[in-house]
């Protein structure tokens, strides 16, 4: 039987045996995790916050405003100058002032919409993947917090460990989590406010990007990508990963279209890129990552396979090794 | 008495700030930088008591952890004035606790404190022990017409399908992708591998 979670520390072990007669039901995580969508999407809120993993750390700042009911969002570097990236409407606006690049990557949502995927209802089958808990109050920068982990029953996924500011439900610490509950990477606020209101002119960006190279979806190709009957498939996928979109798309700076899957288990998902090999540049083969979020890329069939997602390195290579065209056995 | 604006901050992170005085301490640490590290490097001090920190392996934890202390130069003077200054003090408490505990977890085969240890944490699966890795240069994934590299592009296209707690970590990532000096960026690695059939 696996342990209990674990939630080390002699204050916080103190507060929690204090005030935790028994993990509280799973429908409270859910309600504070719905609680948690609507303040991340709804409110004005701006703060620093510290993002580590393996090996790595850095500092960033986000700027989060909501006028009229439409979400922006500013998120920049307080380590590197000039690394930022916008959200706004239908677009994603990436600026590398290192790089004197700004990629411009189109949202397939109305303007309206929340920034992020919404919570996918965590529907029932989601209890087959994860076990939902609140693990008790503590307190985070100050302000009592309450502790909602998302526990992921197998190796095949990660999970979440969310410190909830008790009032709004803003997280102001996440960790991902892997099966053993251990953190793989953390998002730790350090201050964070929210205001009434947020002055538009927050939401510009801090860096000229004149002279910079514009990369963007070219205009004579559809902006919103159709639904397509896909042409390859995964044919061993972890268990409870089923395909939830597939369609093509032309990803800005390039001149071909890509076919792009994606796998989702319902909270955890994953990518899977598959174009025509050696167009563009060399090929990839091999395990790569940025921070915990895991790639894999094959040459099969001719074409370049690469599966990204926030999910373990194994994950993402077994989906990898199992991409076939449809109708072929592989 | 009057506190320093370290002390206070070490009272805010530990949630013992008077309120009157939380947003004074939040705003200046928002104007200056030196104080808004002394949160981060408090924060990471308390999170590694607690073991709340990302696992890079017990000697990276250790270096790291002790890569703070080195640089934190608050606690040591507070200890000859206990009545006066409690909050560094609480923080050294917390810096010699967490060095105790990371010396106890190399010295307990597996890990003491941990009941159920991961067969296999991220970083090793990501950078296994076995087999060549290397840094991806940056040619490797760069697209023919310049700008981003083709797997980061992946990865921004991808963030759009992460889930709401997933699409901040995975825009973050972005953001924090550092290229070395030589144009190269380290968080980013392949290994050689036999090409699937």
């Amino acid at each position: 039987m696996r342990p209990a979670g674990r939630f080390s520390g002699l204050r916080s072990a103190a507060c929690l045996a204090a005030l935790l007669p028994g993990l509280v039901f799973a429908s409270d995580a859910r309600e504070w995790l719905s609680r948690m969508e609507q303040a991340v999407e709804g409110l004005n809120y701006e703060g620093t916050f510290v993002h580590m993993s393996a090996g790595t750390m850095e500092t960033l700042h986000v700027i989060h405003r909501v006028a009229d009911g439409v979400p922006t969002e500013r998120l920049f570097s307080r380590d590197q100058p000039g690394r930022e990236v916008i959200r706004s409407g239908d677009e994603v606006t990436c600026i590398f002032a290192d790089e004197k690049a700004v990629l411009v990557e189109r949202r397939e949502v109305a303007a309206s919409s929340p920034l992020r995927a919404v919570l996918p209802q965590l529907s029932p089958r989601l209890d087959q993947w994860y076990e939902f808990r609140v693990m008790g109050r503590t307190r985070q920068l100050g302000r009592p917090a309450m502790v909602v982990e998302i526990r992921p029953r197998d190796s095949d996924r990660y999970g979440h460990r969310l410190w909830l500011d008790e009032d709004t439900a803003m997280p102001l610490k996440v960790h991902l989590v892997s099966e053993s509950g251990h953190p793989v990477e953390a998002l730790h606020f350090v201050d964070i406010e929210l205001p009434d209101e947020i002055p538009a002119e927050r939401m510009q960006p801090g860096v000229s990007t004149e002279g910079f190279t514009w990369y963007r979806t070219r205009e004579d190709v559809h902006q919103h990508a159709p639904e397509i009957q896909p042409s390859w498939q995964a044919r061993d996928l972890p268990p409870g990963f089923e395909l939830s979109v597939a369609h093509q798309q032309v990803l800005p700076g390039s001149d071909h279209a890509v076919e792009h899957l994606v796998y989702s288990d319902g909270l955890a998902s994953v990518s899977v890129f598959v174009e025509p090999a050696g167009q563009g540049d060399a090929g990839m083969v091999g395990p790569a990552h940025i921070g915990a979020a895991h790639a894999y890329s094959a040459l099969v069939h001719g074409h370049q396979v690469t599966v990204v997602g926030e999910v373990p390195a194994l994950t993402v290579r077994r989906i990898a090794l199992s991409m076939t065209p449809v109708g072929r056995d592989g | 008495m009057k506190f320093t604006p370290e002390e206070q901050l070490s009272a805010l992170l530990d949630g013992e700030l008077p309120e009157i005085e939380t947003e004074l301490v939040v705003r200046r640490s928002l104007r200056e930088e030196s104080l808004r590290r002394t949160a981060i490097r408090y924060c990471l001090i308390g999170d590694a008591m607690r073991d709340e920190l990302p696992h890079c392996g017990p000697v990276d934890l250790v270096s790291r952890v002790r890569s703070g202390l080195e640089t934190d130069p608050g606690p040591a003077p507070v200890l000859s004035e206990p009545q006066r200054r409690p909050w560094p003090r609480l923080v050294a408490g917390l810096a010699v606790a967490a060095s105790v505990a990371l010396v106890a977890v190399l010295a307990v085969p597996g890990g003491g404190h941990r009941p159920d240890p991961a067969p296999l944490s991220a970083s090793q699966v990501a950078a296994p022990a076995a087999g060549p890795v290397y840094t991806v240069p940056p040619a490797y994934t760069r697209q023919a017409a310049g700008g981003p590299d083709r797997l980061t592009r992946y990865y921004i296209n991808h963030s759009e399908y992460s889930t709401l707690m997933g699409g901040r970590s995975a825009l973050s990532r972005i953001v924090a992708r550092t290229p070395s000096a030589d144009g190269e960026y380290p968080a980013v690695r392949i290994e050689k591998v036999n090409a699937p059939r």
